[in-house]
């Protein structure tokens, strides 16, 4: 056999699932400090995800900042409180992609970010140790897949960043794109397939 | 395709049918599914069988394992003070006006056991109405109830008082003779007239 991956990801069910719902409704409670907790638990998620759509640094920060605002604020409409990971993604994803269209600034991350920037990553984050093929991707690589998961359609390039990129648990990304879980993994095969074949001379 | 590839049923069988061994789409699904540890052991096992004796599966698991591999690598996090970010944040948050708990409005005892004893009483009702009302079709027995009806004596001298609502006579004649009343009035009559006694008396002009 070839190339079939030895360790395949493992799905695990939310561990915080229990105690984001309880955080929630302290909050609902009026304890502000439970909304604290959250955002300690998830900014740095929310951050990434808007980062990747934005490719800005600060416009990330103030999309992540509106979306947690907002958050707050409907938090009474959250029908699930053990579901706020998925639903907080979707926040940051449809008001990153309403702040991309509303300046038009459908650009490519800079490289040096798309690359390097994981340097700065929290040891707990996952930790992978560096991949030869990440030490072999250079520019033109970096630019290229950049360039083809922005031509993917919404939901499934959202489907790619949250679960395969992110690797969310695939029900917080079915919450995130509204959808079912077995859409989720269409939308991340119809991604991947797309990709591959865009990105074929490479692969 | 999603149905066949997530069937619980393992038997040899399907070994040959399955989908992931006869159709290249379904196999690319199958090997996407694999590559995200979401494939059923069942199906996960007929793919490792067709993945170990065909080159060209192989190939394609590669390149899309090679291919999750630079998307996972390509993760890119921006260098951010999150400490002070979500100070920030929470500063911003303290300034929103807090989630006050709401306490859920339930019926006091008293409306409880109000409502219980009026459903009680409207129940004994309505079951006492139809046990005790005759039935349309059941007869009566003739002479079965006797009713006998026994008038008081009538008494020698009723007093007599008359009440009537209008104008007298003589006030008619006064009235018109002087111009103080209008034909409409001088021409009415009396319209209710109260009589206890067997003969009506004369109006009483202080009644007016």
């Amino acid at each position: 056999m070839e190339s079939v991956p030895d360790e395949q990801p493992v799905v695990h069910a939310n561990p915080n699932a229990v105690a984001d719902g309880a955080l929630v409704r302290r909050t609902l409670a009026g304890d502000k400090k439970a909304f604290d907790e959250l955002v300690l638990r998830y900014q740095r998620s929310a951050i990434a995800v808007s980062f990747r759509l934005l490719g800005k640094t600060d416009d990330a920060l103030e999309v992540v900042q509106d979306s947690f605002l907002k958050a707050y604020k409907s938090l009474d409409s959250l029908q699930k409180p053990e579901a706020f990971a998925g639903w907080l993604m979707r926040i940051v994803s449809n008001l990153s992609l309403n702040f991309r269209r509303g300046r038009k600034t459908r650009q490519s991350l800079p490289l040096d970010d798309f690359f390097d920037s994981s340097q700065d990553r929290d040891p707990q984050a996952g930790g992978d140790s560096v991949d030869p093929l990440r030490v072999a991707a250079g520019k033109e690589l970096g630019e290229r897949l950049q360039q083809a998961l922005d031509q993917l359609p919404e939901k499934q390039k959202s489907a790619i960043l949250l679960f395969t990129i992110e690797q969310m648990p695939q029900k917080q990304v079915a919450e995130a794109l509204e959808c079912s879980v077995e859409s989720v993994k269409w939308h991340v095969f119809q991604g991947r397939k797309r990709l591959k074949e865009m990105l074929k001379d490479v692969l | 395709m999603t149905e066949s590839l997530n069937t619980k049923t393992q038997n040899t069988k399907h070994k040959t049918t399955n989908p992931v061994i006869k159709d290249q789409a379904n196999l690319e699904y199958a090997i996407s599914q694999y590559l995200d540890g979401t494939l059923s052991e069942f199906d996960r096992r007929v793919l490792e069988d067709r993945l170990a004796v065909d080159a060209e599966a192989r190939l394609l698991a590669s390149e899309y394992a090679h291919l999750d591999t630079m998307l996972r690598a390509s993760r890119a996090e921006p260098t951010v003070d999150y400490d002070r970010f979500a100070s920030h944040l929470s500063g911003l948050i303290e300034q929103e006006e807090s989630y006050v708990a709401q306490p859920i409005k339930m019926p006091g005892a008293w409306m409880r056991y109000t409502a219980v004893a009026a459903a009680l009483i409207l129940a004994i009702g309505i079951g006492l109405h139809f046990i005790s009302a005759p039935r349309v079709d059941e007869k009566v027995a003739a002479g079965s109830i006797d009713v006998k009806v026994e008038f008081a004596e009538k008494p020698a001298s009723v007093p007599s008082m008359t009440i009537a609502v209008g104008p007298s006579d003589q006030l008619k004649q006064a009235g018109y003779a002087q111009g103080l009343l209008d034909d409409s009035i001088i021409m009415r009559t009396p319209k209710l007239v109260i009589s206890a006694a067997d003969q009506p008396t004369a109006f009483d002009d202080r009644l007016y």
